[in-house]
């Protein structure tokens, strides 16, 4: 089966090019902004080109099988290029196997549903910082085209704030909600991130409506999906649009003095106390293991 | 200026038990975000949805209280984004501009206004924060991940926009009553689906949900080798 992966991002091409490569044994071939390393990464040829080349990339290509990145920009290419096809998309898959059934997230993140796509090709896009790229092979030799197709052009580019760290490859997450009152006692999270040797996320309000924390520290459904070992939900109540993304944590503790709260169900160690009272005994406890 | 807004009626995720059809429906919030902002840029606004079965009047009446002047409703089984796409574009052909929610919250898919787009033969931008009207054009500043991106369209053209463009408005009882008054119109399609569900789960939960006091955390913690 050929398989045609794209993105605007050269780094989600490399992550395409490894999901593919479980899909099919076949040829691989990749459409990015530039060549980099993509070839030692596993592409058979690589085509380059913006986005707005996918058709194209599909003609010449004529693949069994599309995987766009799952950004933005991705979802809207996919999408216009399945309505040209006149086939199915399946958006934000999480996970894709056989030939070719997709797990997604439905109803606002409640339910998961696998799906296959009907007509050929198949086109999906791929939530991303899932899958790590294949090793670098030197060694590996592929051809490599410009396609010629220009971007479109923008009037302006603002760059948003943006986190130095990846916050859904952190070992630890401490995650900030609504039960923080003021920005400033972020700090105290900060703290006990630290100390557990993790990174500060947050959920929607805090990132997005409060604008306390960069929005590439947002963990959910619309964020980022984290993974940790340990997941710390400091006064968050647990609404399932924050949860999603952290259901795959090994060891989930929620601190939140509303004994009905919902993430109390989301997790296996509750403290039902106000992260005020909590996160600072926390902090003395911890420095009393250190140095005792 | 000749809107069109793409509503979709789905099941209010909120109020979901133990399966989608346990809630009721009502309109798509990214769609009410989308109506919202037809109705500030001004001009005529026509509401279209494509629903298997006629939608609940309430809810039609709420799309034109918010201050649609029209709706349109396409009876057509769609039972998903290339159907829809397929069943709303023969009817989206005079309008200078077709807004929709970036995705619905039911399906997710955010596939709808683009599709919509290739079907017209026209540009698309998603994930819209701010639209200004610009002679012919429309400059839109667009939420990608890493940047606000502001881009300029030609018009007609198909605008998706995203949950923080604006706050929707609540209709007033005025609004509507008079809602009651405004023309409805219902055609009827069949468009060939390309997606198949083959199962829906919900997501089995494992936790302990073991409450402890502070005191009690860190050993435990330690006993799992977390510190």
């Amino acid at each position: 089966m050929t398989v045609l992966v794209a993105s605007e991002r050269p780094e989600a091409v490399a992550e395409l090019l490894a999901v593919a490569r479980t899909l099919s044994r076949g040829r691989l071939v990749a459409l990015a902004p530039g060549a980099g390393d993509l070839v030692a990464r596993g592409a058979d040829h690589v085509l380059v080109g913006p986005l707005e080349a996918l058709a194209e990339a599909v003609a010449q290509e004529r693949p069994d099988l599309v995987l766009v990145g799952a950004t933005v920009l991705g979802n809207e290419g996919a999408a216009r290029l399945a309505q040209r096809l006149g086939v199915g998309c399946a958006s934000h898959c999480l996970a894709l196997d056989g030939d070719l059934e997709v797990e997604r997230r439905v109803y606002g993140g409640r339910f998961l549903s696998r799906e296959v796509l009907l007509g050929r090709p198949r086109v999906a896009t791929v939530a991303l910082r899932r899958v790590e790229p294949m090793p670098a092979d030197p060694g590996r030799t592929g051809e490599v085209r410009d396609l010629g197709v220009a971007e479109q052009p923008v009037v302006a580019v603002q760059p948003r704030p943006r986190s130095a760290v990846d916050v859904s490859r952190a070992p630890v997450v401490v995650a900030a909600g609504r039960g923080v009152r003021r920005r400033e006692d972020l700090a105290l999270l900060e703290r006990l991130a630290s100390a557990l040797g993790g990174e500060l996320a947050g959920t929607r309000p805090v990132t997005d409506d409060l604008g306390w924390l960069p929005p590439d520290r947002r963990v959910g459904l619309s964020g980022r999906t984290v993974r940790p070992r340990l997941y710390v939900a400091c006064g968050v109540s647990g609404q399932v649009e924050h949860v999603v993304g952290m259901r795959d944590a090994g060891t989930v503790v929620a601190i939140n003095p509303d004994p009905r709260a919902p993430i109390h169900a989301e997790a296996d160690y509750s403290l039902v106390a106000d992260l005020y009272e909590a996160v600072p005994r926390l902090l003395a406890l911890l420095e009393g293991r250190r140095t005792g | 200026m000749n809107l069109a807004v793409c509503v979709k009626f789905t099941r209010d995720v909120a109020q979901i038990r133990n399966t989608p059809e346990d809630a009721p429906l009502r309109i798509n919030p990214l769609d009410e975000t989308a109506l919202e902002a037809a109705v500030r840029l001004g001009g005529r606004v026509t509401v279209v949805t494509v629903a298997s079965q006629p939608p609940p009047r309430e809810l039609v009446l709420r799309a034109l209280a918010m201050g649609a002047d029209e709706a349109l409703l396409v009876l057509d089984p769609a039972p998903d984004a290339l159907a829809v796409a397929t069943a709303l574009a023969p009817h989206l052909g005079g309008f200078d501009l077709v807004l929709c929610g970036e995705a619905s919250v039911d399906a997710f898919n955010a596939q709808v206004g683009p599709r919509v787009a290739d079907a017209l033969g026209c540009p698309s931008v998603t994930a819209a924060l701010a639209l200004r009207p610009d002679g012919t054009a429309l400059v839109v500043d667009q939420a990608l991940e890493d940047v606000i991106r502001t881009v300029r369209v030609e018009l007609p053209a198909v605008v998706t926009v995203c949950m923080e463009a604006n706050v929707p408005r609540m209709p007033t009882v005025l609004q509507i009553m008079g809602a009651g008054r405004k023309p409805v119109r219902e055609v009827r399609s069949d468009s060939p689906g390309g997606v198949e569900v083959r199962s829906l789960v919900a997501p089995p939960t494992s936790r302990r949900r073991r409450e402890v006091e502070v005191e009690e955390l860190l050993p435990l913690l330690g006993a799992e080798g977390l510190l």
